[in-house]
């Protein structure tokens, strides 16, 4: 009876432990334009966009994937469908649970919204479908019930997901469908909508890797330049964010300072470079590629190939921390710089498990910087009117220490 | 009638040498304005700056088509460059160069994984009287590093030197090393 009791406290230990370290964290791609910076055609490869979303229409807009700012489903005797896909590349491994989201709006006519069909797909597609070309199917779920306007509508896609990540389905990604097309419509807001907050969005539950926080002054907002896995909405690949340095990010000097505080300008301030999180400084040193940069081993161990270091490269000066010291989250390691291969003052920003970035790394995809997914900092782009994208325009808070 | 021709032929002989003498310092004269422009020609084509450092002891000479971006030599990096780098990048772009000088205590040449090497040459080379090593990096992208590590004398540091950006301009690096002077 005694070892009884003893196994059950041990259980719900368990349990508690794991419910009490595990967090839901969102993912919601920002769109790509359809030129790069040059006036060309921008390659819409689901590695570089990050998302496939649009609605196929039966009998109008001739019959072509449509991909503006919503996602329509239904009809009034023809028909529409929601054809989407994720990529997944970078995001967590084996998620306690994963969900869609979309956000549905009011048409504002006498339709009437219906229930949805949520279908995986069994072969490829692309950006060119056509409603004669649509894709093939196996297995369906539904009927979910039908959006209410201006309230988040989600389905949990754990399985389906968690078979995508292991590889033991294709991710084709899902098809949606009404259950009637009598003036009945769903509308949502699709990736390319103008407010972020209301894009499609995956929901994850899991329980991170470890937590970091932006390396970055708090109480500012940092640009973004170059994504992970090292594509930025200019159209501009940077292999160095890629392959075994996929899970890396480049922040530009340019920021928004708070109220009370003041924005920092790189060509009159040094801007502090800050500890991502605790740990033992491991390398802090330069080369001619690197420059001056620091590599923090978070684990403590003094040895990079177990657990999560983090690298900053390109830094100003001599870094004022040095091999074996230990440092705090937030302890300055340096100032942003654009020593060694470096055009322009910025931070290259790296993640490592067991010394290796790649994206195949459960552990990095399941690492938050300030509370958000690795792969969730990317960039975003100011178009002219002729759809040329002109500057980065996405920037991303930082909780770490305030300068 | 006799005595006439000969007046004329005298007054004939003094005008010509007049004339040509005339022509003559006229020619000195063209010759002298040339050489002053062929110099101030020269002097446009090969004009140099020159970057002296006190507390390293040493000095170099560069194009004036190149500008110090930054001195920070001891704490941190002497850059030169010959463009405007107040554009938006984050890479070089065609006709871009940067050359980079830092202070380091000892020869770091480890592959960097960051930015995977697909080639490195570490070569023995003098400069300025000094042993030094010439490192040649290609990059997995093509991308190519030339630096070198030159001892300075009698502080027991080396000044790491490294070109960067179009590689059609690598050979100001050398030009720029050839032309460092130690001042003890």
């Amino acid at each position: 009876m005694k070892k009884l009791i003893f196994l059950s406290i041990v259980l719900l230990g368990v349990v508690f432990s794991q419910s009490a370290f595990a967090t839901s964290v969102l993912y919601q791609p920002t769109p790509y334009p359809l030129l790069d910076k040059n006036g060309n055609t921008m390659s819409q490869n689901l590695d570089k966009v990050h998302l496939w979303d649009g609605w196929l229409p039966s009998y109008y807009y001739n019959q072509e994937f449509i991909r503006d700012s919503k996602l329509e489903l239904g009809g009034w005797g023809d028909l529409y469908r929601i054809y989407m896909k994720f990529d997944l590349e970078g995001l967590p491994n084996n998620s306690n649970s994963t969900a869609l989201y979309l956000m549905p709006y009011n048409r504002g006519d006498s339709s009437t919204t219906i229930p949805v069909a949520l279908c995986q797909l069994s072969s490829s597609w692309d950006l060119s479908m056509t409603w004669n070309t649509q894709p093939s199917y196996s297995t369906c779920w539904g009927w979910y019930s039908a959006p209410t306007a201006g309230t988040w509508w989600g389905v949990s896609i754990t399985s389906l997901y968690n078979n995508w990540q292991s590889g033991s389905s294709t991710n084709y990604g899902i098809m949606m469908a009404p259950q009637n097309n009598n003036n009945n419509f769903d509308d949502f807001r699709s990736s390319r909508y103008s407010e972020s907050n209301y894009r499609p969005a995956l929901l994850f539950d899991f329980t991170p890797t470890i937590t970091l926080e932006m390396p970055l002054p708090g109480n500012h907002l940092w640009l973004v330049t170059t994504e992970p896995g090292g594509w930025d909405c200019m159209g501009d690949y940077d292999q160095y964010h890629d392959g075994t340095n996929y899970f890396s990010v480049d922040f530009s000097w340019r920021n928004q300072a708070d109220a009370g505080a003041a924005v920092y300008d790189e060509s009159t301030d040094d801007i502090p470079i800050l500890a991502a999180g605790g740990g033992k400084v491991y390398q802090a040193t330069y080369s001619s590629s690197n420059g001056y940069y620091v590599v923090i081993d978070h684990d403590g161990d003094g040895n990079i190939n177990t657990g999560v270091s983090t690298r900053y490269l390109h830094l100003k000066y001599s870094p004022p921390v040095s091999s074996g010291n230990t440092v705090q989250q937030g302890d300055l390691i340096g100032y942003m710089g654009d020593t060694g291969l470096s055009d322009g003052v910025h931070l290259h920003f790296g993640i490592r498990y067991q010394d290796s970035g790649s994206s195949s790394i459960s552990q990095l995809s399941k690492t938050l910087v300030d509370g958000i997914l690795i792969k969730s900092y990317q960039t975003k782009c100011s178009e002219d009117e002729d759809g040329v994208p002109q500057n980065w325009v996405r920037y991303y808070r930082s909780s770490n220490t305030a300068y | 009638m006799m005595k006439k021709n000969t007046i004329i032929l005298s007054l004939t002989i003094i005008i010509l040498i007049l004339i040509l003498s005339f022509l003559n310092f006229n020619k000195e004269g063209i010759d002298d304005n040339e050489i002053i422009i062929s110099n101030e020609d020269r002097l446009n084509i090969e004009k140099i700056n020159t970057y002296s450092n006190d507390q390293y002891n040493f000095s170099f000479s560069y194009p004036t088509t190149w500008i110090i971006k930054s001195d920070n030599l001891g704490k941190g990096a002497l850059q030169l460059l010959n463009y405007d780098d107040s554009k938006s990048s984050n890479s070089f772009s065609e006709g871009e160069n940067k050359i980079e000088f830092v202070i380091v205590d000892q020869l770091n040449i480890d592959d960097s994984s960051d930015y995977p090497e697909k080639n490195k040459t570490v070569a023995d080379v003098r400069v300025t009287n000094q042993d030094s090593k010439k490192i040649n990096i290609e990059l997995t992208n093509g991308e190519k590093i030339i630096s070198y590590y030159i001892p300075i004398p009698q502080q027991n540091k080396y000044l790491y030197v490294s070109i960067y950006g179009d590689i059609r301009n690598f050979d100001v690096l050398d030009e720029v090393v050839n032309s460092i002077q130690w001042s003890k």
